[in-house]
């Protein structure tokens, strides 16, 4: 406590280590140091971290979790209920409802990854010409912007479905186009802050190159409310990727996805719920884990 | 609106008359209002065209791909459509006659069944309409009365949680609403239909799922405002006067707590046409979120563009009258 008093509140520095701190006063910063540890410990966080924990082990090493093959038909086992042998039931064609949820998890995961990717290095491009050249430049992002926000998200990665074709890939470039707008916003303003520092003039006057400007110096202290809207995003991008594949968009008919765990057990619900309810509520319990560890960054950061 | 624009009073007009006066700054900022909703239509219709007709693909490859292998179909048949369709100009020239069309409501041909699009979106729209302004206004109510209900209580404990429902209800896929909804009411208790569309019992389970969503956004905002409004200096006062909670809150702050939630009139529009798509696949209603699904599948850019560029126009004429009425719901908005 007593070196959080006595150190002084640390200003915008160049080489980027106050970044995160450039927004906040020093009350704030003080009070943000002495808290973190102790949210960090908040059961809702640990908990959260867990189970995201576990999806990314779905992810890269789905064999250890089930011993059944996804693919593998079983005539003799159809639109069984969860038991302790099949976990989440089997499907109409008696496969094994986890071992495609835990398999799908992979195809899930790196679509939004990329979907995520492809907006936040577009809109950081976007965002970082918008801002700091000003202008005409400025101008015509905003305006392309104002009106991409008028059609919804949905809408806008149908159309991109339209001319793309279907596909993992294909709908997490669609989903990632469609997010590019509010990602931009955020980016833009951040940059409006930062070039007024008067390190940003420094460079300037110093000749230093416009790129260069914009990647070491600016980029760097913009970044931070960035990050924490990309892990809130990513819950977003998790819905709008299963929205698409529950549509019929996504991964082809045999690979595992969640959205399509989803769709393909909509014919049975009257009778086998289990098939879209379950896949359903891992969603949902990515997404509310994905927004409070969002929400935590956000308050450490 | 370039007449609206010219009755105002300008700088340079002289001496007007104090019904003149009185009347400039609102026709002026109607006609800015409307200009830039016109904008925005025609923006997005430009964008509907740079993705859907000009991106890497091939828009003929695509409308024939559904009629047999591309490497089959003869090139007389590419070249007619090419030229059917205008892909043989420039793209500029190739846009400007598409919207051309589009204002004299020619929307083109649907690939797939060949019935113009205008046809085919009009056929479906009356069950979309009804749908959505069911959603949005029981959306509304069911938004503005769990954000009142959050700042009710007197246990902190028990706010804490009614404020944490709406992010948490935001968090639900859309698709997964519906089906929960046809699980417990169509196949659990067998109260309502769970797929088709006519009659008002049809309405309620496909009302509700898409009204769901869009009451978290609205119950976050109203809930926050109305916690401002409560934390304010007049309802110390209030307060100190006597009165109670309940009655500062329902009396006083609720007028004001409003305000921020019909600016998301605007956006509950689009987020109601986005959810549409996926709410009438899951309740296989019809409507024209259905159709948009269908279009999407069979690639039929025609559709597809007919639909966005109706939910822009939708979007652009939903935010043009808030802005209007806004300034008679808050008289501290002046026109500008």
């Amino acid at each position: 406590m007593s070196h959080d008093v006595l150190s002084p509140p640390r200003p915008l520095d160049p080489r980027g280590h106050g970044a995160r701190r450039a927004s906040r006063g020093p009350r704030q910063d003080r009070a943000g140091a002495d808290a973190a540890p102790r949210r960090l410990l908040a059961p809702t966080f640990l908990i959260s971290a867990a189970f995201l924990v576990l999806v990314l082990l779905w992810a890269l090493v789905p064999a250890w979790f089930t011993s059944y093959d996804p693919y593998q038909s079983d005539a003799a086992a159809k639109l069984l209920p969860p038991s302790s042998t099949h976990l989440l039931g089997t499907d109409s064609l008696g496969r094994d409802s986890f071992a495609r949820l835990v398999h799908g998890t992979r195809t899930t995961l790196l679509t939004s990854l990329l979907a995520l990717t492809i907006a936040f290095v577009v809109s950081s491009v976007l965002g970082l010409l918008a801002g700091y050249v000003g202008g005409i430049v400025d101008d015509a992002i905003g305006r392309v912007i104002d009106v991409t926000l008028a059609v919804p998200g949905l809408l806008v990665s149908l159309m991109l479905v339209t001319g793309l074709g279907f596909g993992a890939v294909n709908i997490a470039i669609a989903v990632g186009v469609s997010s590019i707008a509010s990602f931009t916003r955020v980016m833009r303003a951040q940059v409006l802050r930062v070039r007024q520092a008067d390190f940003v003039t420094a460079a300037e006057f110093g000749g230093v190159r416009f790129w260069t400007i914009l990647r070491r110096h600016v980029f760097p202290h913009a970044i931070a409310p960035v990050t924490a809207l990309v892990a809130l995003e990513f819950g977003a991008a998790i819905l709008a990727i299963s929205a698409l594949s529950f549509l019929g968009f996504g991964a082809a008919a045999p690979e595992p996805e969640w959205g399509s765990l989803v769709a393909s057990g909509r014919d049975y619900l009257a009778f086998a719920w289990w098939l879209t309810i379950l896949p359903g509520t891992v969603v949902v319990l990515v997404v509310l884990a994905a927004n409070a560890v969002a929400r935590q960054i956000e308050k450490v950061g | 609106m370039s007449a609206a624009s010219a009755t105002g009073v300008g700088p340079t007009s002289v001496a007007p008359s104090a019904a003149r006066r009185r009347g400039g700054p609102l026709l002026r900022y109607i006609a800015r209002r409307l200009a830039y909703a016109v904008l925005v239509v025609v923006a997005a219709y430009a964008i509907t065209f740079a993705l859907l007709w000009w991106l890497p693909s091939d828009p003929v490859r695509i409308m024939l791909g559904g009629q047999g292998d591309a490497g089959t179909v003869d090139p007389q048949v590419v070249a007619d459509l090419t030229a059917k369709y205008g892909f043989d100009q420039p793209p500029p020239i190739q846009f400007l006659t598409m919207l051309g069309n589009a204002l004299q409501g020619d929307l083109g041909v649907s690939i797939d069944d060949g019935r113009p699009v205008a046809e085919r979106i009009a056929q479906v729209l009356p069950h979309t309409l009804q749908l959505g302004v069911v959603s949005l206004v029981l959306g509304f109510g069911l938004g503005i009365g769990i954000g009142l209900l959050a700042n009710l209580p007197r246990s902190r404990r028990l706010r804490g949680l009614l404020f944490s429902l709406p992010p948490l209800v935001g968090s639900l896929p859309s698709f997964l609403i519906g089906l929960l909804l046809i699980q417990v009411f169509a196949y659990g208790l067998s109260a309502l239909p769970a797929v088709g569309n006519d009659g008002i019992d049809h309405l309620i389970l496909p009302a509700i799922a898409l009204a769901v969503p869009t009451s978290a956004g609205i119950a976050q905002v109203t809930a926050r405002a109305l916690d401002e409004s409560v934390k304010a200096a007049y309802s110390d006062y209030l307060r100190a006067k006597g009165i109670s909670r309940r009655r500062i809150i329902l009396r006083h702050s609720l007028r004001n707590a409003i305000i921020p939630a019909t600016t998301l009139i605007g956006l509950s529009v689009g987020s109601i046409l986005a959810g549409a798509v996926v709410t009438e696949t899951v309740f296989t209603r019809q409507g024209f979120g259905r159709l948009m699904q269908e279009a999407v599948t069979q690639q039929d850019i025609p559709v597809v563009q007919g639909i966005v560029l109706l939910c822009a126009l939708l979007y652009a004429v939903v935010n043009l009258l808030t802005d209007l009425v806004y300034p008679l719901i808050d008289p501290r908005v002046t026109l500008r």
